[in-house]
């Protein structure tokens, strides 16, 4: 079982080019990375919001000091 | 090797490279003073400062007298792949050990390669790892404060800094240390290697000593016992991130000519186990490894200050043992993992054992190194590790190999040493502070002190006016 391409780090350097694991799917992990920055964005909006209109149904209710 | 000027200055900057990194690792220091005075309460901040500041000379001198030579001369267990190692350059009353030019041996008893390369590096390559043995010390520092004696705390420290993680480092962090022959053991940066060991280190140590008066409510509830400066927590840890860069230039060999199959020269930057990597690489990998960590533990604990911060550091903790190798998506999604499993980690022993980690340093540095060490294990699985041109073929990368290795680091090496060490300072009774102090404040004696200074001056401001 292997995960990246290299077999020996005896082998010339000149046929070693990328050496993380799982060479190829580079793009699958770029749209997985992304989508969690804009996941955490969203649920960051959102949790915002529910904070906020919190605290303005407490500051209406003269409880908020 | 100094007679040819392109060796020469070979030689010159890998010794100002190593120089440059101990001189960013001492932020690491500070932000851990600031950090851990920032978490205590007002009525123990000297004595948590001085706690902390102290483990510095106690570690070093210990590193110098038999740490250093630990490191070299242990490599093979000794009795596993072979006995002790010669280590005439860490030898604590050796001419190697002081200021030398490498011209020929006062005692007549040095190699050529001997003198050729340690006279000049011999004193930054031992700086930069008693960095690294500084910060198992402070790791442990935190979690233990505002009950500790000092004296009890840096003898474990000195157990900690300069015999059980040098021994971890021979054995799993060289270029030839049996866990990496025998496991196929890889951890580029240490997560194992510090992070887990001081991790494993410090719940040995809590599960002796205890929590401070008033962590647990009767029925068993942890209270929170907030920090006196959250503010100062926070530039702490930032302080501790800017360290952390020397901290991984330290880890790597800047130049060096691996030996390829080819026999063509090839000068590379090398981990410390001399494969190959970049520097290029190895930042890409820190940023994103911190900042996985960063949104994770932002988001578990809802925007705390603390929790994001430590998360932030736990990300890189965690992919810090295949940061050489990992792309940077993957080092992101590491990073991410270990902070979600360490800090679930971190609330459940608290409250199923009644742990009082007052810093949260067995989840970020423990649970974070130990799952770094085993996720290693299946992404890199099959990555060589015999450095290029060595003979003895090594073990490969492997899930089991990197599970042995993390048992090690956080169990047989951190735990269990620890833990003893700490049961018998219980014994002989110098381990915690009286009650009595502990409520009173540990700077019970320096507000006492101050308050008598203070009126005296007023009185006689009064008296000469």
């Amino acid at each position: 079982m292997r995960t990246g391409e290299v077999e020996s780090w005896s082998q010339s350097p000149e046929t070693l080019g990328p050496i993380y694991p799982f060479v190829g799917a580079e793009m699958l992990f770029f749209i997985i990375c992304l989508l969690i920055l804009m996941i955490f964005l969203a649920w960051k909006f959102r949790m915002e919001r529910r904070k906020y209109d919190r605290a303005v149904e407490l500051h209406r209710n003269g409880q908020m000091k | 090797m100094m007679h040819d000027e392109l060796s020469a200055l070979s030689m010159l900057f890998t010794e100002f490279y190593y120089w440059v990194t101990v001189v960013i690792m001492f932020l690491i220091h500070v932000g851990f003073c600031l950090y851990e005075v920032g978490v205590s309460r007002q009525k123990n901040t000297l004595n948590t400062l001085m706690k902390n500041a102290m483990l510095i000379p106690v570690i070093t001198a210990g590193f110098f007298f038999f740490g250093w030579w630990i490191y070299f001369a242990f490599q093979n267990g000794p009795g596993i792949t072979g006995g002790l190692k010669d280590a005439a350059q860490a030898k604590p009353w050796g001419e190697l050990m002081g200021t030398h030019l490498g011209g020929t041996s006062a005692g007549g008893d040095l190699k050529d390669d001997q003198l050729a390369t340690w006279p000049r590096l011999n004193g930054v390559f031992w700086a930069a790892f008693l960095l690294f043995s500084w910060t198992t010390g402070s790791i442990l520092s935190g979690a233990v404060i505002e009950r500790i004696r000092s004296g009890a705390f840096w003898l474990l420290a000195l157990l900690v800094g300069s015999v059980t993680w040098v021994i971890d480092a021979a054995w799993g962090w060289s270029d030839s240390g049996w866990m990496v022959q025998k496991l196929g053991y890889h951890d580029a940066y240490a997560s194992g290697v510090v992070h887990a060991i001081a991790g494993g280190s410090t719940l040995g140590i809590l599960c002796v000593l205890g929590p401070r008066i008033g962590k647990f409510t009767p029925e068993g509830e942890p209270r929170v016992i907030p920090p006196q400066n959250a503010w100062l927590v926070v530039i702490g840890l930032f302080l501790i991130y800017t360290g952390f860069w020397g901290f991984y230039a330290a880890c790597n060999v800047p130049i060096f000519e691996i030996q390829p199959e080819s026999g063509e020269a090839y000068f590379t930057a090398t981990t410390i186990y001399l494969t190959p990597t970049t520097l290029s690489a190895v930042t890409f990998n820190f940023l994103m490894s911190l900042t996985g960590g960063l949104f994770m533990g932002y988001f578990l604990s809802k925007g705390d200050p603390f929790w994001t911060f430590s998360g932030g550091l736990g990300g890189i903790i965690t992919a810090s043992a295949g940061n050489d190798l990992y792309h940077p998506y993957q080092a992101f999604l590491i990073a991410m993992l270990g902070v979600w499993c360490a800090y679930r980690l971190h609330y459940w022993v608290e409250r199923r054992f009644k742990i009082d980690d007052a810093v949260g340093a067995v989840a970020v540095h423990g649970y974070c190194g130990a799952i770094g060490v085993i996720v290693a294990g299946f992404v890199l699985w099959g990555y060589p590790t015999t450095p290029a041109g060595v003979e003895t073929e090594y073990a490969p990368i492997t899930p089991w190999g990197q599970l042995a290795g993390a048992v090690i680091m956080f169990g047989v090496l951190g735990f269990v040493p620890c833990y003893l060490l700490t049961l018998v300072l219980k014994k002989l009774n110098v381990l915690r502070i009286p009650r009595e102090v502990e409520i009173a404040g540990l700077d019970f004696h320096i507000i006492a002190e101050e308050r008598v200074q203070l009126e005296e001056v007023e009185n006689a401001a009064r008296s000469e006016s």
